[in-house]
């Protein structure tokens, strides 16, 4: 990464007290610590939209595993009625 | 704020978050013109400046002081915050105050007319990145060798070192060719 150095052009004032005041703001980042440290309020089963999205995964995993039993029965039986057919 | 407040503040805001708040009223000004000479727009600063002191906090448990200003590690912190800003940049522009560009020709011993700032700015672009960001803290951020040591994860002596050579390579690059 190439780096540039310019001279601050001499209109250009470097922030003052004044301008920096405005910019802070201890309680936003209090209250922005305290939204990174606490914990989900509702654990993910009390909360519909999470529980309905756990249901459609765990019914489709349920809908594919029959699939796949019931294709891999199919499979075993396939052999025999090919041997019959040969000759 | 001295060393000693400076550790008793540390110790409560380990405690309680809202004991933070003197740390952060104390060098918010630091960081925030630290970041503002590398990305130059104000709103892009107090986001990042913001995102510097919650991160502070966050890590606070980590935080050793080995007997060093706490504001070094707060400079790191904005260090690594602009190094992920700038990840997907390939030029950097830093601003050089007019007073901070006279520091530094007056360390070196060039002249200190606006066309000797302009080619010191030049020079200083010429440098490695590991040399200009050593000049950049010591000479723009006034850290101490000993902070400089601490943002960039060496000792002091080797900071000291380090500064002289990238000073002695800014001279070559200002002293007139044969």
């Amino acid at each position: 990464m190439k780096r540039e150095y310019r001279i601050t052009p001499p209109g250009q004032q470097p922030p003052t007290d004044a301008d920096l005041a405005r910019y802070r703001d201890a309680k936003r980042l209090v209250h922005a610590y305290e939204k990174a440290v606490r914990r989900p309020r509702r654990p993910l089963y009390r909360d519909p939209k999470a529980f309905l999205a756990l249901l459609l995964i765990v019914l489709l995993a349920w809908l594919l595993s029959g699939e796949h039993r019931r294709a891999e029965q199919r499979g075993d039986e396939m052999p025999d009625s090919v041997e019959q057919e040969a000759p | 704020m001295n060393s000693e407040e400076e550790q008793r503040w540390l110790l409560a805001a380990r405690s309680a978050p809202q004991h933070f708040a003197p740390l952060y009223e104390r060098y918010f000004g630091d960081i925030f013109r630290f970041i503002l000479r590398r990305a130059q727009d104000r709103d892009l600063t107090a986001d990042l400046t913001q995102q510097t002191f919650l991160k502070a906090m966050l890590g606070l448990p980590r935080y050793e002081p080995r007997g060093l200003p706490f504001r070094a590690w707060l400079y790191r912190i904005a260090l690594n915050e602009l190094r992920m800003f700038w990840r997907k940049r390939r030029e950097v522009r830093i601003d050089l105050a007019h007073a901070e560009a006279r520091l530094l020709s007056e360390e070196i011993g060039v002249a200190e007319d606006d066309g000797s700032l302009k080619r010191l700015a030049a020079a200083l672009s010429r440098l490695d990145e590991d040399r200009s960001r050593l000049i950049e803290l010591r000479y723009m951020d006034g850290l101490s060798f000993a902070e400089l040591g601490q943002v960039l994860g060496i000792g002091e002596d080797a900071a000291k070192m380090r500064t002289h050579r990238a000073l002695g390579q800014l001279r070559t690059y200002l002293s007139p060719g044969p």
